[in-house]
């Protein structure tokens, strides 16, 4: 019958508007990869001393890698107020002075809550008021100042030597 | 405009009163243990069209799926860096004796790596770059055992505990980390007059480090360059003391000595009358007396049953009862001077036999008996 037919093309209609709705939300906008790596020295053909990042590997303690976060934008849309947290790992200590993240404003967290620059954060000790030092930062924030344009790649990346 | 008191708030942004934190992170000395896995995941927040999105945490590869579960850690295992060290422990010669065996040298070893670790044990005769202890290595001991001594060890203080019968070992098994243990070293002395008064032998102990459950057989080979962060790859750090030791190859030496001594003895004569001369300027002529003097110094360890056998010399006669031992009178054994058929000595206040080691009069054991000349 006519008025059959009519509804079941209207309950297809919905249930395509459903699905497609469901597959926008399984990826978003931003592709983040962290790396760990450590600077190996190798002596080159002139007998100069240069230096690269490669894959962390041979890792004991006392030595220094480099963390580093790329994110890049896969949408159409520029991604917004785009924010990178990352915590100082466990069993490491944040080398002072080594977070740096092109057109980023860095700040750090004595506890994971509240963020400061080096300058802000402070510690009460033995009564008195001291200025924290970067081996006790536990969080590290990159906040972006302008919008991640689609395609566009934002980089973040600090170093701590492991414990 | 902001009020000063809006301004001085958004200053004070984080005050946060510490306990711990001002405490270096709790770990050993030696660092973080190896095969300890590092975790690290960052995290994005970010809008669209001024829409917060759903945070995205990072993957090695790269990660896009929101949500706090998904993504995946970074991450790499800690490896071993190998530092430890074997030092000789009281900077002296064990004393010996020609022909004692399984004579004790003491040695310390302290492991500070960031693990427990096994370390193989090795002795020989193998020399030092310089001589210890003032002096030249003369002889070689043999047949070298290893114990383990069951005393206490501090890496703080230096100590040289007492051989307790510990059992023979062929390493130290899984000595922990920042933690020591004492090995003896025992061998045997070579007989007379290979081993002799006043010589020394330098011996050598090797410490290797070796795999776990190889029991000391396989020395742990330090990874080649190539990275690999899912295997606890080993880094050698052990510096070890300049005396022919090689930095940083898994192996630490150490040298200890062993010192002969023995009894030694001085004879002298003295013409202590002549019935002519004045004092001071008697002769060896018929009718004087001599006076001999034995003294026997114990260089080495303390003896018991020392006994001395003394000739009275050709062509004179003894003067009865005139023996004395450490200035006592001693009586005449079968009517001559006692020493003749063999009597025991001592130390001065010792029981008989027992030369206590020491070059004083309170050590030396000391004869004295007369003759005439005929």
């Amino acid at each position: 019958m006519f008025k059959g037919s009519g509804f079941f093309a209207v309950a297809a209609i919905v249930a395509l508007g459903l699905s497609s709705q469901a597959l926008a939300q399984t990826q978003g906008c931003i592709v983040l990869k962290s790396v760990a790596e450590v600077e190996q020295v190798s002596i080159n053909a002139k007998g100069e001393k240069t230096t690269k990042l490669v894959p962390a590997g041979k890792v004991v303690p006392g030595v220094e890698v480099t963390w580093t976060v790329t994110a890049n934008n896969t949408c159409k849309q520029p991604s917004e107020k785009v924010t990178i947290n990352n915590a100082v790992p466990e069993h490491m200590t944040y080398v002072a002075n080594s977070a740096v993240g092109p057109g980023t404003d860095v700040t750090y967290s004595l506890d994971g809550k509240t963020f400061g620059t080096a300058d802000q954060l402070t510690v009460q000790e033995n009564g008195a008021t001291r200025k924290a030092r970067a081996d006790e930062y536990k969080n590290i924030r990159w906040v972006f100042k302008d919008s991640l344009q689609p395609g566009a790649q934002g980089f973040a990346r600090f170093r701590a030597v492991l414990n | 405009m902001k009020s000063f008191k809006q301004q001085l708030r958004r200053a004070r942004v984080a005050v946060v009163a510490l306990g711990l934190i001002g405490a270096m992170p709790s770990a050993f000395a030696a660092g973080t243990d190896f095969g300890t896995d590092i975790t690290n995941t960052a995290s994005v927040n970010y809008s669209v069209s001024g829409v917060p999105q759903t945070v995205i945490n990072s993957s090695p590869t790269g990660n896009s799926t929101p949500g706090a579960g998904n993504g995946a850690p970074t991450t790499f295992e800690v490896d071993k860096k190998i530092i430890f060290i074997a030092e000789e422990t009281n900077g002296a010669a064990t004393v010996t004796s020609p022909g004692l065996t399984q004579v004790v040298t003491t040695f310390r070893v302290t492991n500070t790596s960031n693990g427990a670790e096994d370390f193989g044990l090795l002795a020989d005769n193998t020399q030092p770059p310089a001589i210890i202890f003032g002096r030249t290595d003369a002889f070689d001991m043999s047949n070298f055992t290893y114990h383990v001594s069951a005393a206490a060890c501090s890496t703080a203080t230096m100590a040289t505990p007492t051989f307790a019968s510990e059992p023979a070992v062929t390493h130290i098994e899984q000595l922990a980390e920042d933690a020591c243990v004492y090995v003896f070293v025992r061998s045997d002395t070579p007989v007379s007059p290979t081993a002799a008064n006043g010589l020394a032998s330098t011996i050598r102990l090797t410490v290797t480090a070796t795999t776990d459950a190889s029991n000391g057989a396989t020395p742990e080979v330090e990874t080649a360059a190539a990275d690999n962060a899912t295997v606890v790859d080993v880094v050698f750090a052990e510096t070890g003391v300049l005396n022919g030791n090689v930095v940083e190859n898994g192996v630490s030496m150490a040298f200890d000595q062993y010192f002969v001594g023995t009894l030694t003895v001085t004879k002298t004569a003295a013409v202590i009358s002549d019935g002519f001369s004045a004092a001071g300027q008697f002769k060896a002529i018929p009718g004087a007396v001599v006076q001999y003097t034995i003294t026997v110094q114990n260089n080495g360890l303390v003896t018991s049953g020392a006994a001395l056998t003394e000739v009275i010399p050709a062509n004179t006669t003894y003067v009865a009862g005139s023996t004395t031992l450490n200035g006592v009178a001693r009586a005449d054994v079968a009517g001559t001077m006692p020493f003749v058929s063999g009597g025991s000595i001592n130390s001065p206040a010792a029981a008989a036999g027992v030369i206590n080691p020491g070059s004083t009069a309170a050590e030396r054991a000391v004869v004295t008996f007369r003759v005439t000349i005929n």
